[in-house]
């Protein structure tokens, strides 16, 4: 299969207030040499705690930040784009093709704007004609599931559901070729959280969008997602197909993500969810060998002086960080 | 539903809010009792009134814009039966975070940033135990914040809610909440801001705690995952009503009301990644829309017509642990 998108050994580091000492910087490293494949009209899933980097990967990835090192390519059938190296111009015209829908239906609109205006926004951005701009509108405002009335309406006067589509036209409007999903659907009631998905799926079917989906809920992954990328502390540490990491997880922090998922089955004093003790790693220091070390039951003294690449595994296409991924027997759904 | 072993029982609650677009009735009639060293679950989604009913319960709703209009909380202190909604401010300082104490959504936005950690933790205590010395007031802060799973009480107590992750914060406000050992602890969504490993901890922690301590909880969320994990019995709220309650095993195993049906039709299940959701149809009416009937006609898949949009359905009782409101057999 084609891939559309290549990150290559991203990293993208914060500054953060300088200390008092000696002037020197604190860096905060969201993201740490990162690098995946993304295959034309799958949806890959990324994964992970809260602050692990996932956001600024997908922040990343559509432009909004500039990465302190590494390469992401935008592959054309006419060839590669070096989108971190290429000019302002043409980083604008590309970014028509790879779009970020936001988690917070809230936050993302802006109160003032109608509809229109912040559906047609990207398009005259991008330079469209009136009439196309017109067209193109209606065309999304159904396929979402809203109304022409809706158009002149204000964002306050929608319900979370409504206003997520609203984010999802936007970000659809301009015919994009990538979409990245970052936490879309966290925020909205379980009712309505299930219009969205189905939503979603039904438009990449019909498009042939290629997502990435940004979840920190395995069950609304697993539903979405062809492949999974978990992500621990700026890293990449498991990557690979759906089935292949949910049922064969190849790193220890996997297999706590897929222990602590909730179940209806799920049983005060009788059924219990698993909990990984522990908190993840300061992003500030410097750390050396595996990150989840302090937090791992099958360290041992090799684990310190690992170096953080993903490996092969025993599994086609699956890969893992974990110096021990063949050794340990570990547990999957 | 009357049980003398009850700690807390609500009779019938019905709290208005009034604001400059229009009337909201965010509770109508809510009854529910909660027993000694239970844990009862609170599920619903946004809007159906979870948090006004946890608020009413502390004293906490903030009057204007709400008017209770009607009912009873009735706390059993031990000696005697106390309606607190009768209670003047004063009394009521005396049984919060003492008697009954919450652990809010957002740990944030609940702490103060200017002060840290320590002091903030430390007031309830000195409130309530005025006899109490500088060295007592310490070591019971110490002692609450390892039981609640921070490594190096000391060093935290110095420092400022900001310069906490979420979870340590969350851990934080649960010390805060359980420091005077309350007999009811109230978690209005203490998880919703955390991730799963951090909240199977949090999950963990309160289960444990509410042994130890011997304390009833009320557990708010609108996770119905969760609240199989932790609870012993749950009441469905919908649009400021209970539409059906009972033990975990019941309404989750043996779901009655259609609204119940929905919510667990809709939720994205591990075990099954391969079938298609199914939404609730139609979306939660508008706040300030006045409607005879079921509250849940518009969105109810086995609504019967010429009933259900004109009779307000009453409650019906399967067995002693499950009841719910609904015209349907
Ligand atoms: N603009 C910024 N300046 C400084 N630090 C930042 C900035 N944005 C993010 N960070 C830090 O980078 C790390 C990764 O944050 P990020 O938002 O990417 O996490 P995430 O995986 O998306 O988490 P969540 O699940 O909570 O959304 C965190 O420690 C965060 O505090
Ligand atoms: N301070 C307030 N001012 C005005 N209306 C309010 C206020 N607090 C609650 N309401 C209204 O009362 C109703 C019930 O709200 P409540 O906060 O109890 O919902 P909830 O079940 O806790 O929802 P969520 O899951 O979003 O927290 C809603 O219609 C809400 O808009
Ligand atoms: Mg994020
Ligand atoms: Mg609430």
């Amino acid at each position: 299969m084609n891939h559309v998108l290549e990150v290559k050994n991203v990293c993208k580091f914060f500054q953060l207030g300088k200390t008092k000492m000696f002037g020197e910087q604190i860096l905060l490293k969201a993201v740490n040499d990162v690098s995946f494949k993304l295959y034309e009209g799958e949806t890959l899933g990324i994964i992970g705690e809260s602050g692990c980097g996932k956001s600024t990967l997908g922040r990343c990835i559509v432009n909004l930040y500039n990465t302190t090192s590494g390469q992401i390519f935008y592959n054309e059938p006419k060839g590669e784009i070096n989108l971190t190296q290429a000019s302002e111009r043409v980083r604008q015209y590309h970014r028509r093709n790879i779009q970020i829908i936001f988690q917070d239906p809230f936050a993302s609109l802006n109160p003032r704007i109608n509809i229109f205006e912040t559906i047609a926004e990207p398009l005259i951005v991008n330079g469209f004609r009136k009439e196309e701009i017109n067209q193109r509108v209606a065309e999304i405002i159904e396929e979402v599931g809203l109304r022409k009335e809706h158009l002149r309406r204000f964002p306050h006067s929608f319900s979370g559901g409504q206003r997520q589509r609203i984010g999802i036209a936007r970000a659809l409007v301009v015919g994009p070729k990538i979409v990245i999903c970052d936490e879309a659907v966290s925020a909205l009631d379980v009712s309505v959280q299930a219009q969205i998905i189905n939503l979603l799926k039904k438009l990449q079917e019909k498009n042939k969008f290629t997502y990435i989906f940004i979840s920190h809920d395995m069950s609304v992954i697993n539903h979405i997602c062809d492949r999974i990328a978990v992500m621990y502390a700026g890293k990449i540490v498991e990557i690979g197909e759906k089935k292949d990491v949910l049922k064969y997880p190849k790193h220890p922090y996997t297999e706590a993500l897929i222990g602590a998922i909730p179940k209806l089955t799920n049983r005060k004093n009788k059924i219990k969810r698993k909990s990984l003790a522990g908190e993840p790693p300061d992003l500030t220091s410097n750390m050396g060998g595996c990150y989840l070390f302090d937090r791992c039951s099958y360290k041992s003294s090799e684990c310190k002086e690992m170096l953080n690449e993903l490996l092969n595994t025993e599994i086609s296409n699956h890969k893992s960080s974990c110096i021990k991924r063949n050794e340990v027997e570990l547990t999957g759904l | 539903m009357k049980n003398k072993l009850d700690l807390l029982e609500i009779i019938d609650l019905e709290v208005n809010f009034h604001l400059d677009e229009g009337l909201v009735k965010a509770l109508k009639g809510v009854s529910f009792s909660l027993g000694t060293n239970e844990t009862l679950g609170v599920i619903g989604e946004s809007g159906s009134g979870k948090s006004v009913t946890a608020q009413s319960i502390l004293g906490i709703l903030p009057q204007p814009p709400s008017i209770i209009r009607k009912g009873e909380i009735l706390y059993d202190t031990g000696k005697e039966r106390l309606n607190l909604l009768e209670l003047d401010e004063e009394s009521y300082r005396k049984i919060k975070w003492k008697d009954i104490s919450i652990i809010f959504q957002e740990p944030m936005s609940s702490f103060s940033p200017l002060h840290s950690i320590g002091d903030q933790i430390s007031e309830a205590l000195i409130t309530h135990y005025q006899g109490m010395d500088i060295k007592e007031v310490l070591d019971k802060c110490y002692e609450t914040l390892s039981k609640v799973g921070i490594p190096q009480p000391k060093k935290f107590f110095e420092r400022y809610p900001h310069e906490f992750s979420g979870g340590m914060r969350q851990r934080a406000m649960i010390a805060m909440a359980i420091i005077c050992n309350p007999r009811i602890l109230i978690a209005d969504e203490p998880t919703t801001a955390l991730d799963v490993t951090i909240e199977a901890q949090i999950l963990e922690l309160l289960d444990q705690l509410r042994n130890e301590l011997n304390m009833s909880m009320i557990y708010i969320t609108h996770d119905l995952t969760v609240v199989s994990d932790i609870a012993d019995r749950i009441v469905v709220m919908y649009l400021g009503t209970i539409v059906e309650t009972g033990s975990v095993e019941e309404v989750i195993d043996h779901p009655v009301h259609p609204y119940t049906k929905a919510l667990l039709r809709s939720i994205p299940r591990i075990e099954h990644s391969e079938e298609e959701l199914q939404p609730i149809s139609g979306s939660i009416p508008s706040p300030f829309e006045v409607f005879p009937g079921c509250p849940f006609y518009s969105r109810c898949e086995e609504r019967i017509e010429g009933l259900c949009n004109i009779e307000n359905p009453v409650a019906k009782s399967l067995n002693k642990d499950h009841s719910y409101v609904c015209h349907l057999k």
